[in-house]
């Protein structure tokens, strides 16, 4: 993706190195991202992607184990700190806030959830004790929760799952983030109160300006909230575009094998093909391309050395798509070549 | 139909909660598996079909109500064959696999219990058992731990599979697994009925699975099935305003921007069931014959396609 001016969130080469039984290996190896003001990101990927750990060293949330070894992020233009050298000072100024997937673990289970969303009013923006509570009454009613005045006592534990995730969205909110990251946030709610969520902060977005990367391994839910997405495998973005025009003609083998092994409800069968093989251990990636081995497109070069991402050109498909793919002309060329996937905007039953 | 091959009838059961109270699980649920069949159950958290799911698997005993296998009735404590023929398999392949035996001594010590096998045959059978759920003979030297979510979760399914079953009953069996992963599980069962003739009961959050896998579908609303059909039926004229709303909210490949259903709020507490129809509260088209309690009844006469709303019916002609 290239720098364009306006951009909100620019992340540039990302690297990150993980240690595990005194080995390394890179769980993010190279991304780069760009989210315009008022844009939304979805980053899909499977367990292992490394579309997590992403999120985490924007955020500078990186576990012990983990290191930034390459890479810069920036906010509106400004350099931000990354790798544990941001200051609190500098969160504040950065205006990123993060929502995770697990609100019963990420909220604090022995204060009201609203002394949680009034501590930013208070601490940072240095607000009296009571214009704190209205600003975090204010938050608990911008999130949706009903009867805020009651549910500002609550503890968590006495919150539904969905309550729990709108009131960890409003303290995200109350520190006025210009980005929101979004980390699996409706994984472990039900369909309906996921809907709930998702319309929520679309909303959000569309009411503030705010930025939001979504984190999901749901096709799905990208494909109905995201203008964008990237596709990650084994640490490396495989493919960007437009949401709609990557879902529904993909330019990545991996992308489009995800997209026919994915179960949908307005699918009445045949059961969806799965990809072959496993995802690759981290610690012994293939060479070269490392879907290489598991794709149905892959030829002797493949294994030869990196595949870097680079544009598909305009006479094919809309214009900002990109593919980590030497042989990415079988896809538009048509099912011939495709694989388990089948290319273009066939949609579901086909098989 | 097919010959039913477990029933369970009008099954009630209930829990003592906080302050003296109980919270009624499940409500009254009927329910039959034909021989061969795949049957699914959908609904959220908090809908009874976990619970519905361990009374029919012998692990919890209903307060009234009756489960029969082969037209037997199954008392609340279970001969060891009938427990053989009923087999559970879990959401979470992580916590269900003992972490210390190898998957040999798994199924050996099943096979050995029941006596399935003359002890020099087990290994055999050992093998026979990792070949049907796809995995190499290899795998019977691995610890849990060594093996993927799918990979468990396939050795979950041979575990159940050692003691040569007629139903399976499998509670979220891919809702811990990767996207990727979750076609080649489901396939596995469509498999495993068609070449062992095993009758399953797929309970799932997730209508996109169930569709995919089922000859019939119940979908389950606080303790209560509030529709039920054959899947093409059902799926193709959904009837029931909970099930439409559960449909409208299933995220889609093939759609941009958001579907919002038409459904407020959140399911209220099972402790404080409301009167009536349990979803008029939040439904769009609750009028005040709701405040009845509706029966499950065909959507035409002679219907196998049941539906519990007053408006969920064919309109019958004057």
């Amino acid at each position: 993706m290239s720098a364009r001016l306006s951009a909100l969130l620019e992340v540039s080469d990302l690297t990150v190195e993980v240690r595990r039984h005194h080995r390394t290996f890179r769980a993010v190896d190279g991304v780069s991202l760009s989210l315009p003001a008022g844009g939304s990101l979805g980053i899909v990927g499977e367990s292992g992607s490394g579309k997590s750990m992403t999120l985490r060293a924007v955020m500078d949330l990186l576990p012990r184990t983990a290191r930034v070894r390459a890479g810069t992020v920036q906010v509106a233009g400004q350099p931000v700190a990354v790798g544990g050298k941001r200051s609190s000072a500098d969160r504040r100024r950065h205006r990123l806030a993060m929502v995770f997937q697990d609100a019963l673990s990420a909220l604090d289970p022995v204060m009201t959830v609203g002394a949680q969303v009034a501590e930013a009013p208070r601490r940072v923006a240095g607000l009296s004790a009571r214009a704190a509570r209205e600003r975090a009454l204010e938050l608990l009613r911008t999130v949706g929760i009903p009867d805020p005045a009651r549910r500002y006592a609550s503890y968590p534990h006495e919150l539904s799952g969905g309550l729990r995730q709108r009131v960890m969205i409003a303290i995200a909110l109350s520190t006025d983030p210009a980005v929101l990251l979004c980390d699996e946030p409706t994984t472990a709610l039900d369909v309906t109160i996921q809907a709930q969520i998702l319309a929520l902060l679309q909303d959000l977005r569309g009411a503030n300006g705010l930025g939001l990367v979504f984190v999901t391994h749901d096709l799905g839910v990208v494909g109905q909230i995201c203008d964008e997405i990237a596709v990650m495998y084994a640490g490396r973005i495989v493919e960007t575009g437009p949401v709609g025009e990557v879902l529904a003609a993909p330019r990545h083998p991996y992308t489009a094998a995800l997209l026919a092994s994915a179960i949908d409800v307005d699918s009445a069968g045949p059961l969806p093909q799965a990809i072959p093989g496993a995802v690759p251990d981290p610690l012994r990636l293939p060479p070269g391309c490392p879907f290489q081995p598991r794709c149905p497109l892959a030829q002797p070069d493949c294994a030869a050395g990196p595949v870097p991402l680079h544009n598909i050109g305009p006479g094919h498909v809309a214009p900002g798509r990109s593919t980590a793919c030497l042989h990415d002309d079988a896809l538009a060329a048509g099912p011939a070549g495709a694989g388990p996937a089948g290319a273009g905007p066939a949609g579901p039953g086909h098989g | 139909m097919a010959d039913v091959r477990l029933e369970a009838e009008d099954l009630v059961v209930s829990f003592p909660v906080a302050g003296g109270r109980t919270l009624r699980a499940v409500d009254g649920v009927s329910f039959r598996l034909g021989a061969g069949q795949i049957v699914g159950v959908v609904g959220e958290s908090g809908c009874g079909k976990t619970t519905a799911a361990r009374c029919m698997a012998g692990l919890l005993a209903p307060d009234s109500g009756v489960v029969r296998l082969d037209g037997t009735p199954l008392g609340a404590r279970r001969t060891v064959s009938q427990r053989r023929a009923v087999q559970m398999i879990f959401q979470d392949p992580y916590s269900s696999l003992n972490p210390r035996l190898t998957v040999r001594r798994m199924l050996r010590e099943l096979v050995a219990v029941h006596q399935l096998r003359p002890r020099a045959a087990i290994e055999e059978r050992c093998r026979e058992l990792m070949g049907l759920v796809g995995l190499p003979a290899a795998a019977l030297d691995g610890l849990p731990t060594q093996f993927s979510g799918g990979q468990r979760q396939r050795i979950a399914i041979a575990r159940a599979l050692a003691t040569e079953p007629l139903v399976l009953i499998a509670d979220e069996p891919v809702s811990s697994l990767d996207v990727s992963v979750q076609a080649t599980i489901l396939r596995l069962f469509a498999e495993l009925r068609d070449r062992l003739g095993l009758s399953i009961v797929i309970i799932s959050h997730n209508l996109a699975v169930v569709r995919q896998l089922s000859d019939q579908v119940a979908v389950m609303y606080l303790g209560r099935i509030v529709e039920e059909g054959g899947t093409d039926e059902l799926f193709g004229s959904v009837r029931h305003p909970y099930a439409r709303a559960l449909l409208a909210a299933a995220p889609r490949l093939h759609q941009r921007g958001l579907d919002r259903p038409d459904l407020r709020g959140e399911p209220p507490s099972p402790v404080d069931l409301p009167s009536g129809c349990r979803f008029h509260p939040r439904c769009p088209q609750a009028a005040g014959i709701c405040q009845a309690d509706p029966l499950l009844r065909p959507v035409r006469p002679a219907s196998t396609h049941l539906v519990a709303c007053h408006f969920g019916a064919d309109p019958v002609p004057e």
